[in-house]
């Protein structure tokens, strides 16, 4: 199955990110391993979000702008809550970057 | 470095948040998965490791993971300062910043203008304090001259000169509407009386004249002259704004001698606290204010922060005809301002994000719905994770 690079820019994304840029400017290891890293990371991080989590999210907002471009939606909300569980996170302006699902599905 | 290997599973273990556990599972998955990878290319193990424990420490420094988990060489100094460190909202900090700046450059120079050509014996006479007030909203439209002891008490908050306050109240009652309201010194107050009819003469052919006259008349309103449409003056008003000035200046002069104390003070022509001015004065000395004054006060009931920043440099001008003439750099500056806050206005940042795939995305007019699955979101510095999400917005 294919997956996204999309999480690459989640804090775990860039965490990894950033310590392959290290290790390849150091010279530990070559750019086309920290590539097959990072796929690897994209399978896993995949995988892990359909397998391992169980909550579901509910938000709302006020739509500030909205984009869908390359089979990607954008969004950019303001003064949207979030609600998981019994928990709440509310923000005053939020992007959201979404993934068509089918198309990694096939 | 042998002990990476005994981390724990995601699964298995219960870490102190269901998100790290998750993270925890996703690195140990990764590493598992390129190990052959690694192999083949010849890379040493210890490698590997290392990537994990660099991994992790940046998940760490980033609080993308809380603490529980693994605590190893984390002790490894960080060699990247540029770590994704969660950095506070920028847009909250910067927007007081600027507005601050803004109060306190006026401040700092401020501006006690001098009272243009009138050669008074005391100095304090020659400048008045403006503070910065909600005069604006309290223009007092049937007040211009029509004086009531209310109108020619200092406000509250106004710092106020005290000493030769009392005797411009005095003066200026002197002069209302043409009457002899409170007379104190008939002589003065006849002097004044004529010489404002003369101004009058003088002043007629400047734009605005008739509106002028007749405001003064029904006592609505007496212009400021050195506000900040006063660039809108043409050159011939100028000149007879000149002259003007002259017969003005003669009256103050004459109201000085006659009373032998700081009365001669000029009404100010550049605060937005100008009306509390003409009240006092009740235009004896400030009906001489020509024409622009009206343009002035119009602008600043649209921004008195604005007739503020400009009283400084207003300031620097002994003559009104020179204020007029510099009016339109002053405006410039202010509109440079406003612009900068509006882009500041326009940037949207913001470190709030969510990373997902979408099922679905309606829109019905302008109420959207979207159906999403498998994100990461980033709020508050905080990681959620979840398998479904849907959200309602409206456009």
């Amino acid at each position: 199955m294919a997956s996204y690079e999309l999480y690459r820019k989640s804090s775990i994304g860039t965490s990894l990110t950033d310590a392959l840029e290290e290790m390849v400017t150091n010279g530990t290891i070559t750019p086309l391993l920290a590539v097959k890293v990072l796929m690897q990371f994209d399978k896993s991080m995949q995988d892990a979000l359909q397998t391992k989590v169980k909550s579901k999210t509910h938000f709302k907002g006020h739509l500030h702008t909205y984009r869908f471009c390359d089979n990607v939606w954008t969004f950019i909300l303001e003064n949207a809550a979030f609600k998981t569980d019994n928990e709440t996170q509310s923000v005053d302006h939020v992007k959201i970057v979404a993934c068509d699902a089918k198309i990694i599905a096939r | 470095m042998a002990a990476f290997t005994k981390v724990p599973g995601g699964k298995e273990k219960e870490l102190p948040t269901n998100v790290t556990s998750v993270y925890m599972h996703v690195v140990e998955d990764v590493i598992e998965n390129v190990r052959a990878d690694f192999q083949s290319d010849g890379v040493e193990d210890a490698v590997l490791i290392e990537l994990q424990a660099l991994w992790e420490l940046k998940m760490r420094q980033s609080g993308a993971i809380s603490g529980g988990a693994v605590q190893e060489p984390a002790a490894i100094p960080a060699p990247k300062p540029g770590a994704p460190q969660p950095s506070p909202n920028v847009h909250d900090l910067n927007v007081p910043y600027e507005v601050t700046d803004d109060y306190e450059a006026p401040a700092d120079d401020m501006p006690y203008p001098p009272v243009p050509t009138v050669t008074s014996t005391g100095e304090p006479v020659m400048f008045q304090y403006m503070p910065p007030g909600p005069s604006e909203s309290s223009i007092l439209p049937d007040s211009g001259l029509s004086l009531n002891a209310n109108h020619g008490r200092p406000a509250s908050f106004m710092q106020q000169p005290a000493p030769w306050m009392k005797p411009r109240v005095s003066l200026s009652e002197i002069a209302i509407d043409g009457q002899l309201v409170f007379c104190e010194d008939f002589l003065c107050s006849t002097l004044l009386l004529h010489l404002e009819q003369d101004f009058f003469t003088l002043s007629t052919g400047k734009r605005k004249h008739d509106e002028m006259a007749s405001g003064y008349v029904s006592g609505k309103y007496i212009p400021q002259q050195d506000g900040a449409g006063d660039e809108e003056l043409s050159l011939a008003s100028s000149v007879v704004a000149i002259s003007s000035h002259t017969a003005n200046a003669t009256i103050a002069h004459l109201v000085h001698l006659v009373h032998g104390h700081g009365l001669s003070r000029l009404p100010q022509l550049d605060g937005i606290d100008d009306n509390y001015d003409d009240v006092i004065f009740c235009t004896t000395v400030g009906s001489s204010m020509t024409v622009a004054e009206e343009d002035y006060n119009e602008l600043g009931e649209e921004d008195a922060q604005q007739a503020n920043d400009g009283t400084p440099k207003a300031a620097g001008k002994a003559e009104p005809t020179d204020s007029d003439g510099s009016e339109p750099p002053l405006n410039e500056d202010d509109d440079d301002e406003l612009d900068d806050t509006d882009q500041g206005d326009e940037e949207l940042k913001t470190n709030h994000l969510v990373l997902a795939q979408f099922d679905k995305v309606t829109r019905s007019k302008n109420k959207w719905k979207c159906t999403l699955k498998d994100g990461i979101m980033h709020l508050n510095n905080r990681d959620i994770l979840f398998v479904k999400a849907t959200g309602e917005f409206e456009f």
